[in-house]
């Protein structure tokens, strides 16, 4: 069986090579054969659709050996066993190198098979370089598949035990957070191959800023869904109380992010402007680079990281990829970028106005991207040059970050309430105090009614601060709102005369829902990433304390009372858990206690591991997430526990704001295509 | 434009903020006050005796250096045995009068560079940190460049009918491929 799955990844590399060979004569000699062009792209379509048909079945087949556990298959034999509960016989496929790629080569192989058969009509003489870029990578996927990273390899005879799956992989988040993300990554193909495509063919079409920017928002969308969820599996699974780390691979997942983000602007500057192409064709050219790039990073092992399981020999052949794709990618961008030019320099003229902050934007997300890059490689140039070994870790990063994250909210409130092509601000200048006043209060109301401020002085004003930037861009957001629906209610007000008023303002909101749905999404992400900014600020004030707990003694943290009632052992599916009971009370103002639920912090231990993995209790509020480690098991039978207490502001906030930006960003999308249709 | 200017829209935009991040603590939990929060961690005695600059300059350093065993974590996050050594180490410094200095150093001839999770601000590894600076200052200046050029912009002009023109021209180039193409 697994022989035909190897043959299944062969079959797919064939077809994607004559695809090229095909979509290079359909170029170059038109009437080759006697054949016409279109029939010879015809045939490189084809050949492109039934690879990704074979690599679908290919990867079902190995679903099916899983489930089979098929140990004869080395790659099962490494990554299952017998008491694998179903959840994680399913996510096992992608827990650890050969198989990660192939899912990686799945969800690119599909993707690539809707771009090719979803091209609309005005984009259609792009459709030979289309299919030469999505092939060429599928080419070096496939190679990859059949020669360093099988996962069809053979171990005989067959052991009659798994080694047994990741423990720290065996949990919900982990199950999605890699296909999320490997989405995210395989979706950049498509900007990058549109942008591949416009530098061949020489000039850009109709549709095309409008096809970047509605594949630029799916990548987006789901690069942040995976992005956050990885941060969520931290907190609940490595147990150090936090959620982003700047751990080198986390970071190269935030690089292709910043980047998308700042082509999601680029593309709608040159919708709107028609300036920034080459900047658009360049930011798409390194975000998918960088996603290749971040894979290198967690498979190579070449930088220290929780991510390091997926380690392998694959790191060298990779970094040949990597310098012929940017070499291949950058050369053709330095020969033809000048066929993307429409307007002659002269007449690209930036003033005050809504595209220069959202160009300022721009270059802050790419800088940042850069300041990522340089800190996450640094350790590597370090020891290649100077040969000292050193670190750069979240210190370096918390360093530079929040100075970002202020310059891009300020450039957020005014870019909302600017105009394209226009330098004057709505309303008169004393209304700007105003609103600024109103956001310092709502900060201090905030700080007040929160009581997750920091006491420290660096820290509080940091937080003040930035608290007070993030309510005045959230009002100048709603700024920009009322000027549009003004619009919509005057308008309405003339058509709607006579009717009830409450059907008079449905109706504006309906028209209003119906025309900007791609800026109602710009909205909601906004007010998301302002929502995550909030939560962030929240670290300033986070504290821990570690405290022996004897049976049945409560101690009180931070406004609750903890009861420890004793040790439990549990089975759940393969992992056995030391659960230490813990009925937690709030103190009220007064002396009253009310019981407010149990929690249990536990070890789990794993038949595959020594290493006892955490399971963190956490009582979660608007405010504050009170978080429990168990950090020493007892001594004796019914002895006291360790328990490590965190306090973490305002940590649900970063959970809700993910919810807020991906909705954002779906409505952006559905608004996108919305205008994409003839 | 009006709207936002009379009074009732800025206690609009007010309000629907307000009614988010004023009301749910009323619903949720009783907040805290500042002096409630100590800050003990396992070395608990230790950290109980000290005087408030000790108790920083603990913080500060242990902030600063790198758990040994694990990943991007310092040895103030970390419970693992090689960070409580080290911890200890810092207690004993801190009690013996060391300086700040005295003690980063005092860990770097031990263990190395290595030890520090950012390297220190000189020499070579000084590029680290100013290149962000430098990108800030690059973002500054290009901004007040712009900022004082003329600011009347072109008039919005007809950029689609414009690059429908273009598009015409440069596709009439491309003879060999019929427009339209198969689906």
């Amino acid at each position: 069986m697994a022989h035909l799955g190897f043959y299944l990844c062969f079959f797919g590399l064939w077809l994607s090579g004559y695809s090229i060979w095909v979509s290079l004569l359909s170029l170059t000699r038109p009437q080759a054969q006697g054949c016409s062009p279109l029939a010879w792209q015809l045939s490189s379509q084809r050949a492109i659709i039934v690879s990704c048909v074979s690599v679908v079945l290919a990867a079902l087949l190995l679903w099916y050996l899983f489930w089979q556990r098929d140990y004869s298959v080395a790659y099962i034999y490494k990554n299952s066993s017998h008491d694998l509960p179903p959840l994680y016989t399913i996510t096992a496929f992608w827990s650890s190198l050969e198989g990660s790629h192939f899912f990686w080569s799945l969800i690119l192989a599909v993707v690539g098979g809707i771009v090719i058969t979803t091209i609309p009509p005005g984009l259609t003489p792009l459709r030979p370089y289309l299919h030469m870029v999505i092939s060429g990578v599928m080419v070096w996927m496939y190679l990859l598949l059949v020669t360093f990273s099988d996962p069809f390899k053979l171990q005989l005879p067959p052991p009659s035990e798994g080694a047994g799956m990741n423990a720290l992989l065996q949990n919900p988040y982990m199950a999605i957070h890699p296909p999320l993300l490997f989405v995210g990554y395989t979706a950049l193909l498509v900007p990058y191959a549109y942008s591949m495509a416009a530098l061949c063919f020489g000039g850009f079409l109709p549709g095309w800023a409008k096809m970047m920017r509605s594949w630029s928002l799916v990548a987006w969308i789901f690069l942040t869904l995976g992005i956050f969820i990885g941060g969520r599996w931290a907190y609940v699974e490595l147990g150090w109380g936090g959620y982003w780390a700047w751990d080198p691979v986390e970071n190269s997942s935030l690089v292709p992010w910043l980047l998308t983000t700042a082509l999601i602007h680029g593309c709608m500057l040159q919708t709107r402007t028609g300036k920034l192409s080459q900047v658009n064709v360049l930011l798409s050219i390194l975000a998918f680079f960088f996603s290749f790039f971040g894979t290198f990073l967690t498979r190579s092992g070449i930088v220290v990281s929780v991510h390091s399981f997926a380690q392998s020999a694959i790191g060298k052949i990779y970094v040949v990829f990597l310098a012929v794709l940017f070499g291949i990618s950058l050369w053709i961008y330095l020969l033809r970028k000048h066929t993307l030019r429409v307007r002659r320099p002269q007449e690209i003229r930036w003033g005050i106005s809504r595209e220069l902050m959202m160009v300022g934007g721009m270059f802050g997300l790419v800088v940042l991207a850069a300041v990522v890059t340089l800190g996450t490689l640094y350790p590597i140039i370090s020891e290649m040059i100077g040969g000292v070994k050193v670190n750069v870790q979240a210190p370096y990063f918390n360093t530079f970050a929040p100075w970002f994250g202020g310059a891009l909210v300020l450039l957020m409130a005014t870019g909302a309430v600017m105009r394209y092509h226009s330098a004057r601000l709505p309303g008169r200048r004393r209304w700007w105090l105003a609103l600024l006043l109103a956001s310092a209060v709502c900060a201090g109301v905030f700080a007040r009614m929160s009581g997750v401020f920091a006491s420290e002085g660096y820290r509080f004003s940091a937080q003040i601060v930035g608290s007070t930037l993030v309510f005045f861009t959230a009002l100048c957001l709603g700024v920009d709102l009322s000027l549009r629906l003004r619009v919509y209610v005057q308008r309405g007000a003339a058509a709607t005369a006579g009717e009830p008023r409450w059907r008079r303002y449905w109706r504006v909101a309906q028209r209003f829902m119906a025309k900007n749905l791609a800026y109602l999404g710009g909205l909601v992400a906004h007010l998301g990433f302002l929502i995550a900014l909030l939560g962030f600020l929240g670290n300033y004030a986070g504290l821990e304390q570690v405290m022996r707990m004897e049976p049945n003694q409560p101690v009180e943290f931070m406004g609750y009372q903890f009861e420890y009632l004793g040790l439990d052992e549990v089975q759940a599916d393969n992992a056995a858990l030391l659960q230490a009971a813990v009925m937690v009370k709030r103190l009220g103002p007064g002396a009253e206690v009310q019981f407010a639920g149990m929690v249990s912090p536990a070890r789990a231990s794993y038949p595959t591991s020594d290493e006892l993995m955490h399971e963190v209790g956490v009582i979660s509020g608007w405010w504050r997430d009170i978080y429990l480690v168990l950090a020493d098991l007892p001594k004796e039978r019914h002895g006291a526990v360790g328990i490590k207490f965190y306090y973490n502001p305002l940590v649900k906030l970063v959970w809700l704001a993910v919810v807020v930006m991906v909705l954002g960003g779906g409505m952006a999308w559905l608004g996108a295509r919305r205008e994409a249709r003839p | 434009m009006k709207f936002v200017s009379t009074p009732q829209g800025v206690l609009l935009s007010l309000m629907v903020l307000a009614a988010g991040f004023l009301q749910l603590p009323v619903a949720v939990a009783a907040p805290t006050s500042v002096a409630e929060r100590s800050m003990v961690s396992q070395h608990q005695a230790w950290l109980m005796a000290q005087d408030p600059a000790a108790l920083q300059l603990y913080y500060r350093v242990a902030e600063d250096l790198r758990c040994p065993t694990c990943t991007g974590l310092s040895v103030l996050q970390s419970d693992a045995p090689f960070s409580e050594q080290i911890k200890t180490r810092l207690q004993e410094l801190i009690d013996g009068g060391d300086t700040e200095a005295q003690i980063r150093a005092f860990f770097v001839e031990r263990y190395g560079l290595w030890i520090l999770r950012t390297p220190p601000k000189q020499g070579m590894h000084l590029t680290l940190w100013l290149i962000p600076l430098l990108f800030g200052l690059i973002g500054v200046w290009g901004g007040l460049r712009l900022l004082r050029q003329p600011d009347q912009m072109p008039a919005a002009e007809l950029w689609s009918a414009r690059l429908e023109d273009e598009v015409a021209r440069r596709l009439s180039k491309h003879t060999a491929e019929p427009r339209g193409g198969q689906g």
